[in-house]
């Protein structure tokens, strides 16, 4: 028999006027009034990827490559295996290869500016910090990569990269660009050795990997508070829902329901449900209307819904223990502090208000359900994948747990009420 | 059908029931009658299973309920001193929300929506939100809500408190109805002894967590059989008057309100000639002398020294 209690919250709260209109219209009307007075002030604040990449080339790829060449000129080959050599040696320049078709890739172009510098320069420029990042090439990198990729002869050279710390994103983004080109270019080189397939192919494919990473958008002043505000305001169902249950035991309407035989625990069991729907649908709502009027879409609708949902049930916990606090208490206490001051903190923690400097401060705000749903809302906006939400998932999943299971302590067992 | 014995609550300091002992039989109208604070919401609250004894038994059909409930409340329908009803709600959709948690199917619910709205008489008014209704209608829709599983026992807790007088007789007459034509055991608590007088066929007086009185209506008047009431009125009622029938010894009690004397005398005696003197000795000029039949009013009078209504 939760049906009927769910079905009952939402008639409740359609028709609680003020609420209503706290719950919908208020973030709406705070995001109108952000986007046209301050406007993109913010825009500022808010990371946008722009990053400078130094190569710094401790060799130099043609003299590399030539001197190979030459090598396996004087090598007592076969003539015919000779030439195929050679000509697999000219379409493999690993440097040039890095630095304009993936690197300066019409996808990444935007995001990275690849800038050359002496080798000497490197040390000077590690203590500047001038640049997001610094890749050296070691000496005969080119040589020792055709030699170990065509003839499995010596070891795979490395690039080193250097990555100034403050830029966590750029840092990953590089990672795995390098992790993916140093992998593909030492296996397709030995497919191509065995005369399958050409060099090109294996190229779109490691622009393929990064692809996803390229699409990085910038987050815009108006989809920054179009995320906070929801996030935020999606907290007063919790607040709200305490306050009706309040309602209910105040008024003995819970009695009522109990001497209908259904137990405390089918009835906290339906307010969990209850408030997680109604959040789900609050942030539907916000989400929905944000993209007719905002322009706010989602890339990975699947991925949103996913963190929408999950949120939405962090939100049906903490709506069991506000009402759990009012029945313990016996007051609408834990209701009214929730909903002034606790929403107001954890929407500041979170940045709902202004994007956060402090790293201590983000670092907290991480673990608020609203923080923990904004970033993994934001990175979705910006067209990144599952594996950049894990954490802001388990964040959500493990605060539902935990909440839940304080609800359940602190809800009166049976004699323990007057 | 429902038995409770020595039933005791107490809450932190205040002992609010203290060694309650009642029954009722099936198909009777029993009251329990009782000033406010007399422990009577307390009981109806022990004796639905809602809160716990801190001794003591309640036994519905030689069962003890206290531990399970079960049985008990799928035929007991209970009309809390409270208007507990949703507000926001309609007085239809309450009676929806009320039908379906007590598993009530879809059409046989429609159907029994309608036939309560007709008992209750709120038929016209269904489909408008609860807190537009008046304080009669609330009680009304408050009654409605404990009817529609069909209950063979219902506790009514003070259904009349606060309404006019035409509410009122609306609500006696239906718990009359429920009595007579369905046959529903009626547990009717009030702290208006004309109420318990019309409606019951036993009735339990309470005061401070005690029964003080239990019986048919005319065995508990029958407490009374040795004493009658006269009922004065003056045009001004002078303290040395009160004195002086104060000091008489035949008078057992006395109250006087504004112009309105009240006295409890041993009923053989012939009072008023005294009364008559004793105007003329202090010079009060007398309205009216009457003997009253004894009410249930009298009755606690008489045992408590108290008023029913303070
Ligand atoms: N939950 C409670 N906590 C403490 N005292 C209570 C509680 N409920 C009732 N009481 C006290 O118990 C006494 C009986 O109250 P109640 O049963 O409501 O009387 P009645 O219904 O006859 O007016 C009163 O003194 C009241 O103050
Ligand atoms: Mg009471």
């Amino acid at each position: 028999m939760i049906w009927p209690i769910i079905k009952k919250q939402f008639r409740l709260m359609v028709r609680d006027r003020t609420n209503f209109t706290l719950l919908l219209v208020m973030p709406l009307v705070l995001v109108f009034i952000i986007k046209f007075s301050i406007g993109d002030l913010m825009t500022q604040g808010i990371p946008e990827i722009d990053a400078t990449i130094a190569i710094a080339e401790h060799t130099e790829e043609e003299a590399d490559l030539t001197q190979l060449a030459n090598e396996w000129e004087e090598q007592p080959l076969p003539e015919e295996a000779k030439t195929q050599l050679v000509q697999g040696l000219n379409q493999f320049q690993p440097i040039r290869i890095l630095k304009e078709e993936i690197l300066g890739s019409e996808e990444l172009q935007d995001v990275f500016a690849v800038v050359d510098i002496a080798p000497e320069e490197v040390e000077a420029a590690k203590k500047e910090e001038k640049y997001t990042a610094i890749i050296e090439v070691p000496e005969q990198f080119s040589y020792q990569l055709a030699k170990s990729s065509f003839l499995n002869e010596g070891d795979t050279p490395q690039l080193t990269l250097f990555v100034n710390k403050s830029e966590d994103l750029v840092t990953e983004m590089l990672q795995d660009i390098l992790l993916v080109y140093e992998e593909e270019m030492r296996t397709t080189t030995v497919l191509e050795r065995n005369g399958v397939g050409d060099l090109k192919p294996s190229l779109e494919e490691i622009r393929g990997d990064i692809v996803s990473v390229s699409m990085v958008e910038p987050i815009t002043s108006t989809s920054y508070y179009v995320v906070g505000m929801s996030v935020m305001f999606v907290l007063y169902i919790a607040s709200t829902m305490g306050s009706y249950a309040y309602l209910e035991k105040r008024d003995h309407v819970f009695e009522r329901i109990l001497l209908a035989n259904v137990s405390k625990w089918r009835y906290f069991v339906g307010m969990v449900l209850a408030s997680s729907l109604l959040a789900f649908t609050q942030l539907m709502i916000l989400f929905g209307f944000s993209v007719v009027v905002f322009g706010v879409t989602w890339p990975n609708i699947w991925q949103f819904l996913l963190i929408a949902a999950l949120l939405s049930i962090t939100v049906g916990a903490i709506a069991s223990l506000v009402v759990s606090l009012n029945y313990r208490f016996q007051s609408e206490k834990s209701s009214t502090v929730f909903g002034n001051a606790i929403v107001t903190v954890f929407a500041f923690l979170g940045g709902s208000f202004y994007p956060i400097k402090s790293d201590i401060i983000n670092l907290i705000g991480n673990f608020t359900p609203n923080g923990a749903g904004m970033t993994a809302f934001f990175a979705t906006l910006q067209g990144y994948g599952m594996n950049e939400i894990v954490d802001e998932l388990m964040v959500l999943g493990a605060l539902t747990f935990v909440v839940i299971i304080a609800a359940v302590l602190v809800f009166p067992k049976r004699g323990e009420q007057s | 059908m429902l038995e409770v014995m020595d039933l005791k609550k107490k809450f932190k300091q205040t002992l609010a029931v203290d060694g309650v002992n009642l029954y009722l039989e099936q198909g009777e109208i029993v009251g329990l009658l009782g000033p406010n604070g007399a422990g009577k919401s307390t009981t109806i609250s022990m004796i639905s299973s809602l809160i716990a004894p801190t001794s003591g038994d309640v036994r519905y059909f030689n069962e003890s309920i206290v531990k399970k409930p079960q049985k008990l409340r799928e035929h007991l329908g209970v009309v809390p001193q409270e208007i507990a009803l949703y507000e926001n709600l309609t007085g239809r959709e309450n009676l929806q929300f009320f039908g379906k948690i007590y598993k009530i199917d879809k059409n046989q619910l429609a159907q029994k929506i309608e036939e309560v709205l007709d008992i209750i008489g709120l038929k016209e008014k269904q489909n408008a939100l609860v807190k537009t209704f008046s304080g009669g209608m609330k009680r009304r829709l408050n009654i409605g809500v404990a009817l529609l599983h069909e209950p063979t026992l219902i506790f009514m807790d003070e259904p009349t408190v606060g309404i006019d007088p035409q509410s009122r007789n609306y609500i006696l007459e239906t718990v009359k109805r429920l009595n007579k034509e369905k046959n529903i055991t009626i547990l009717y608590t009030s702290h208006y002894m004309e109420e318990v007088e019309y409606l019951c066929d036993r009735i339990y007086i309470m005061d401070q967590g005690h029964i003080i009185a239990a019986g048919s209506k005319d065995e508990i008047k029958h407490i009374l059989s040795a004493e009658q009431t006269i009922l004065i009125e003056a045009e001004d009622i002078k303290r040395d008057w009160i004195k002086l029938l104060e000091n008489h010894p035949s008078v057992n009690k006395l109250t006087a309100q504004d112009k309105r004397l009240t006295l409890l005398v041993p009923k053989e005696m012939d009072f008023f000639q005294t009364v008559i003197e004793t105007a003329n000795e202090t010079n009060t000029v007398l309205k009216s002398v009457q003997i009253q039949t004894p009410t249930l009013e009298d009755v606690f009078l008489h045992l408590t020294g108290r008023a029913l209504r303070d």
